[in-house]
């Protein structure tokens, strides 16, 4: 693949710029793994479904009436039109938009209009939605789809002991928390720019500076990048009274800081003391990429969250701020928020990615190691033979 | 599997209800292998009452794990003369014949697995799901167990004290809910609902129960028409029948009472052994084995525990009952053949 040395970039520029790579992770990485769907929370009811694109399959989650979720390929099963679209509630059948054909909630062919004179001899039994696979881990919800998916425990189990102690099931969503962003850049340069611990105490000097991140302790775990970095000094001292939110509880005292995993493939979590989101990336063209994020908060009164941003609000005064000075509307270099920072950088990589000048430089030994790892488990996939 | 019993010292007896006693066994090194069981599977206690053999099927209540004993939990049914003697009449020390845990109605935990097991027992029945349970909360962490437990009064409740201690040391893995039929007022005790498990229940139930992990399987351990009932009532909620498991225990079953039959010639294949005998109009192939002076292995004579299973080589055989078999093996040649009677004149077994 390439003849970088250690301490090199282990993927060509092509990877991030061609339709053909593009084109092999959809089909070898983001069609064969295990893909966030959404959260637990978002289908409570029978009858109530979401549909999600998962590498080149669309698939849709409904729960039954025995309240468990299936999952199948949302292809009619006559000339492959999509069932449904979204999310909603259907009653007790789908009805294809086309010609009408209706399946019901465990996917079994039901109704065929004319059948008797348009399809003599059909066998119904034979023409069920395909299935897929659905479960829950850490309060979301994964789609694989494949119906005999490999168990997601398999998939995550071994990175599980890398994760923050709480169940992020308990907690709730919060719409502040929600964003999405639509970065022109490859998925894999957000990764990389996501896992590169080198740039923490560089770009977010002044964003990201409650958390020592001399103290990070990260490695890869098979396919999955484990991150963890304690709580400042400053801020650990007394982390009761000055978090900015309510505490999750559960956390030891030792342990107090920020589990920032990345999935594979491209989904982040950002689990800290007091706050926990998912940062989803979904690749759309060799040059760009949708990030989605959506945050959960401990489930406390809204008493509690004022209480505590009050509390705390002069200490963060004075240790956050704007890497440069200048307004926010000219330089996002001075907006003070960490993701406008890293949007920026990947957008610029990427463009630089286009230049007939542009070269690989030396990639730093431990700080960029992640990137590197990261590059070499994608490299496996794209490679796999079947 | 052979027919081999063994004589099994008593060494505990624990009242458990005032109808039901837990019986446990002293198993001697040499036979631990040979006694190891699966969760849910059951032991064959035979007495000679009166100079005649029987046999009754007995689930093992506890796990197979560390130094558990293998124990049995009975409750007394007065037209039942093994249970009734094993209430009143064992004491510590006794010697039982008993021959070895058998049975498919096991719970296999899957370590690196996440799973939802919900389990719907009535009385007695509760001897296979506690086993299953405790099995499930000690090898498969990421479970989680949702227990239905139906029976008459609160006092009849077995395990009562164990359950709640249970669901005290995994609270976030083990939930119980009690359902009883006839509630007594004086009584202290608030069950989750009073009646029966219809198909409006289970819908409550299971909407109240909701599943995490999405491998979810249904255990049903009741008596008599408890079964049927439940899984009827899954069945209406859209529960996958492949996803259901049920054992029956005591109780009335409804079963034909007779079936059509034929005097038959049988060849056996008996353990390699070629036999040949004569099976008579109305009389079970099991019955005829046995008048021929054989040893087959059997147990509840029920068409339950399925210990009586031979394989059918050629010919027919109507069956009364079979709950101890699936339909895929029954379309495999599986016969129970205390259950089964010549439709053919000319028959070959096997009993391997
Ligand atoms: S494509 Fe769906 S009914 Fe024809
Ligand atoms: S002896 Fe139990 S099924 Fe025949
Ligand atoms: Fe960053």
């Amino acid at each position: 693949m390439s003849t970088h040395s250690n301490g090199m970039p282990v993927l060509p520029k092509e990877a991030y710029t061609s339709q053909e790579w593009f084109d092999r992770e959809q089909a070898e990485i983001f069609s064969k793994t295990w893909s966030l769907a959404g959260f637990q929370e978002d289908i409570t009811e029978p009858g109530q479904y979401i549909s999600v694109q998962a590498g080149l399959n669309n698939i849709f989650i409904v729960m039954g009436r025995d309240h468990r979720l299936r999952a199948f390929h949302n292809i009619c099963r006559h000339r492959g039109t999509q069932l449904l679209r979204a999310e909603g509630k259907t009653q007790k059948a789908i009805t294809c938009p086309y010609h009408d054909w209706t399946y019901d909630l465990k996917g079994n062919l039901i109704s065929v209009p004319e059948q008797e004179k348009e399809f003599p001899g059909i066998d119904l039994s034979c023409n069920g939605l395909k299935k897929a696979s659905v479960d829950i881990w850490r309060g979301m919800l994964w789609v694989h789809p494949d119906e005999n998916a490999p168990s997601i425990i398999n998939w995550f189990g071994e990175v599980e002991p890398y994760l923050a102690p709480y169940d992020p099931a308990g907690l709730i969503e919060t719409e502040e928390g929600y964003s999405k962003h639509e970065i022109k850049a490859n998925w894999k340069i957000i990764v990389e720019n996501y896992i590169d611990g080198y740039h923490l105490s560089h770009l977010h000097s002044h964003t990201l500076n409650m958390y020592d991140h001399s103290k990070i302790e990260c490695e890869f775990i098979g396919p999955h990048f484990a991150f963890w970095e304690p709580l400042a000094d400053f801020y650990a001292a007394e982390v009761e009274k000055v978090t900015p939110m309510p505490l999750i509880p559960g956390i030891p005292k030792d342990k107090m800081g920020a589990w920032v995993p990345m999935l594979f493939p491209g989904i982040g979590l950002g689990e800290s003391e007091n706050s926990w989101s998912t940062f989803h990336i979904t690749p759309i063209a060799p040059d760009r990429s949708m990030v989605e994020i959506r945050t959960r908060v401990a489930n406390e009164s809204t008493w509690a969250f004022t209480k505590a941003a009050m509390a705390s609000a002069s200490l963060w005064d004075k240790h956050l701020g704007a890497k440069f000075n200048a307004g926010p509307k000219v330089d996002p270099m001075s907006s003070g928020d960490f993701m406008q920072e890293d949007i920026y950088a990947c957008e610029q990589q990427q463009k630089s990615l286009q230049s007939p000048f542009f070269e690989h430089g030396p990639s730093s030994k431990h700080g960029e190691k992640p990137v590197r790892d990261h590059q070499r488990v994608v490299a496996e996939w794209v490679e796999r033979k079947p | 599997m052979r027919n081999i019993v063994y004589s099994l010292r008593v060494s505990e007896i624990i009242t458990e209800t005032k109808h039901a006693k837990t019986i446990r066994f002293d198993v001697p090194a040499e036979l631990k292998e040979e006694f190891f069981w699966k969760p849910g599977q059951h032991i064959t206690i035979e007495l000679d009452v009166n100079g005649e053999r029987v046999r009754r099927p007995f689930t093992i209540s506890a796990t197979p794990s560390h130094g558990n004993a293998l124990q049995i939990t009975v409750k007394s049914n007065p037209d039942g003369i093994v249970s009734k003697f094993l209430c009143t009449k064992v004491k510590v020390g006794h010697q039982l014949n008993v021959m070895p845990p058998f049975g498919g109605f096991t719970l296999e935990p899957l370590k690196d697995r996440q799973r939802t097991l919900y389990f719907f027992a009535g009385g007695s029945g509760i001897t296979p799901a506690v086993a299953m349970i405790e099995a499930a909360l000690e090898r498969e962490p990421r479970s989680k167990l949702f227990l239905l437990y139906a029976n008459r009064t609160a006092d009849d409740i077995i395990f009562k004290e164990q359950l709640e201690l249970l669901a005290e040391r995994f609270p976030s893995q083990l939930e119980v809910r009690h359902i009883l039929s006839k509630p007594s007022l004086w009584s202290m005790f608030s069950p989750w609902k009073s009646g029966r498990i219809t198909k409006d229940v289970a819908l409550e139930y299971l909407s109240e129960c909701r599943p995490v992990a999405q491998d979810t399987q249904y255990f049903i351990c009741g008596p008599g028409t408890m079964n049927a009932d439940v899984r009827e009532a899954l069945r209406n909620c859209d529960v996958p029948t492949d996803r259901i498991h049920a054992e029956s225990f005591g109780g009335n079953l409804d079963m034909p009472k007779d079936v059509a039959s034929v005097p038959a010639l049988l060849k056996l294949d008996y353990y390699g052994e070629a036999i040949e005998l004569e099976v008579a109009k109305g009389q079970s192939i099991m019955n005829a084995v046995r008048a021929a002076g054989l040893e087959p292995p059997y147990s509840c004579q029920s068409g339950i525990c399925g210990t009586c299973r031979a394989q059918i080589k050629s010919g027919a055989v109507n069956m009364k009952a079979r709950m101890a078999l699936e339909d895929s093996e029954v379309a495999k040649g599986a016969i129970l053949t205390c259950q089964s009677y010549a439709k053919t004149a000319e028959l070959s077994i096997s009993f391997k």
